[in-house]
């Protein structure tokens, strides 16, 4: 195999680990805390796309009204996903798994509508790619882009990690996933720290969303796909930890960037194997605690 | 015989049945094939719910089997040039073969994570069925699929599906009444004292989960022909969550309720997309109104209607 062609998977691999990273830790985070499975994350990461779409056809497509898309786009999902736990997901917690999948099923249902009816079937796109430039290392071009993506990426996992580990709100969370009735019992204002971490993750899929709009555009699809992607990551990884999903985006990323060279048509049979012999050694992930 | 004590125990279904059987008589053939395509779906909602209320293990994958089923007989009968009924036998087969092979990962996780897998391998049979253009036709769909010239009347097929589709519901229901059933639920209560009195918890999961796809398979070889072929939407996630709503609105923990479901998802799908573009929406706001006034379903809903009244009597 080409230098070249081993270099441009690697890169693009990283870039599709950025995607499933910020999806999974978000997925992990709410399963962490709040014991709810999210499906309807990849809505929030469709509705990213969307704004920012819309924030570059209302304002003007440059770089300038991309870079306040990401700003303020991020922080609309964010705000939306507080109000959805306050209103609706918030009653939910406690009932079993069965109960707490039909306002995520109905969520899903509804916000696929919501785009379909505000920025209709055809798909669009933020056609900024260009305007970033390129980059050229040791005779290989890539979209200046693609770096963009993936210091952004880093900052979210190194800002991710500082509050985790070291703010007040961190420590709650650890506590939290933990053991809820302990932390509960010490005073932890559970309801606060729910909403807050429902808007944290909403807000990393909207980010995501964002971040994808100008490589892959927005589309009704990418709901669906993109949470299914993120929940086999969530599967190798295993759920409730950072690092297991940051390595496992990683890994799954390398895996579907070189398995499109051997199989083209089929590049995520690599993924599913990959799943498969993971499910068979250690059913709970690579990083997954029992 | 248990199953003949059931249409006794449930007034309702013996009203049903009667209706089931007269009424396509009198009806227009849109609503013959519309009663068709919502005896398939009950078939796969009760099927599914082998799987949710009895194994405890809500899957959101279940359109798979359905699509599989169909495929195979499908390709069977225009590829190979089979016979309508070695493409029946072998749709079903096929589909729980795909079942037993895809279960085989499935079962060795449980909750959130069950449905997360079932979800994901059900979108991996979904991207092959649209990818694979050189065998399933892609997007274009598998078509030109007929019933042979004796079922070709709208009536006719209605009542053969009928019969096939009463079968095997009371197969599925012998199915949950025998030990197999209640080795099922011991299972799903409580997994950790299910292995300790000896049970092979993996295999009577895996097993329930070939049973499902089984018969998800009959449902899909007879929709294949009763729609005169298939797409490869019938596999996406969209299928699959309507057959899991339809077994969760209906009522998980009764064995009646995912016909319920099926039979009232079904009429809201034949209504409401004539009135307006926006049907997931309204499907949505229905899913989220159930939630919060019946969690349990619209028989648990029934059934505490009917204590309440009686109590009112007394």
């Amino acid at each position: 195999m080409a230098f070249s062609v081993i270099g441009l998977q690697l890169v693009s691999a990283l870039v599709s680990a950025t995607f499933l990273f910020l999806m999974a830790s978000g997925l992990s985070l709410i399963f962490g805390v709040c014991r709810v499975l999210n499906l309807a994350h990849g809505s929030f990461f469709m509705l990213g796309a969307f704004l920012a779409y819309s924030v570059t056809q209302v304002v003007a497509t440059s770089l300038g009204t991309f870079w306040l898309a990401l700003l303020l786009v991020p922080l609309a999902t964010a705000l939306l996903g507080a109000l959805l736990e306050i209103v609706l997901i918030r009653r939910f917690y406690g009932a079993n798994l069965l109960v707490q999948l039909m306002p995520m099923v109905a969520l899903i249902y509804i916000i696929s509508d919501f785009s379909r009816f505000v920025w209709g079937v055809s798909p669009g796109s933020v056609p900024v790619l260009g305007l970033f430039g390129t980059v050229s290392i040791l005779e290989l071009t890539f979209p200046a882009y693609y770096f963009v993506v993936l210091l952004a990426s880093m900052v979210v996992a190194a800002g991710l990690w500082f509050v985790i580990t070291k703010t007040r709100w961190g420590i709650l969370v650890r506590a939290a996933s933990q053991d809820r009735e302990m932390s509960a019992a010490c005073g932890v204002n559970q309801t606060r720290l729910f909403t807050t971490v429902y808007a944290l993750a909403t807000g990393l899929a909207g980010l995501a969303g964002v971040l994808a709009v100008p490589i892959s555009g927005a589309s009704l699809e990418m709901d669906m796909t993109t949470v299914v992607n993120a929940f086999v990551v969530v599967v190798v990884g295993g759920m409730g930890s950072v690092l297991g999903s940051m390595l496992a985006a990683i890994l799954i990323g390398l895996v579907n960037a070189f398995g499109i060279l051997i199989l083209p048509q089929f590049e995520m049979t690599f993924v599913y194997a990959l799943m498969a012999l993971v499910l068979i050694t250690r059913p709970t992930g690579l990083f997954g605690r029992e | 015989m248990n199953w003949l004590r059931l249409p006794a125990r449930h007034p309702l279904l013996l009203g049903l049945l009667a209706l089931l059987l007269i009424c396509p008589l009198f009806l227009p053939q849109t609503y013959v094939v519309q009663l068709t395509d919502t005896l398939l779906f009950v078939l796969l909602a009760v099927s599914v719910n082998l799987l949710i209320g009895y194994g405890g293990m809500i899957s959101l994958g279940h359109a798979a089997y359905f699509a599989i089923g169909g495929y195979t007989a499908g390709l069977l009968v225009t590829q190979a040039g089979m016979p309508m009924f070695i493409a029946l036998l072998a749709g079903p087969l096929a589909a729980a073969l795909a079942a037993a092979l895809i279960g085989l990962f499935c079962v060795r996780v449980a909750n959130a994570y069950f449905i997360m897998l079932t979800l994901a391998f059900g979108q991996l049979v979904y991207t092959v069925v649209w990818k694979w253009r050189a065998l399933t036709g892609g997007d274009d769909g598998l078509v030109g699929v007929a019933p042979p010239a004796m079922l070709l009347s709208e009536i006719h097929y209605y009542y053969f599906t009928l019969v096939i589709i009463l079968a095997s519901l009371i197969l599925i229901h012998r199915i949950c009444d025998s030990p197999f059933g209640t080795t099922l639920k011991a299972i799903r209560d409580t997994p950790s004292r299910a292995r300790s009195i000896g049970i092979d918890v993996g295999r009577f999961k895996l097993a329930a989960f070939t049973m499902a796809g089984f018969f998800a398979g009959i449902a899909g070889s007879l929709y294949v022909f009763h729609n005169r072929g298939i797409f490869p939407q019938s596999a996406l996630w969209v299928t699959s969550t309507e057959i899991m709503l339809m077994a969760v609105l209906g009522g998980a923990n009764h064995f009646v309720g995912p016909i319920v479901g099926a039979i009232f998802l079904k009429t809201l799908n034949f209504i409401i997309p004539r009135m307006t573009e926006f049907w997931m929406f309204f499907l949505g706001v229905v899913v989220l109104f159930i939630a919060f006034v019946m969690p349990r379903g619209m028989m648990d809903g029934y059934d505490g209607l009917r204590a309440r009244l009686k109590k009112i009597r007394e």
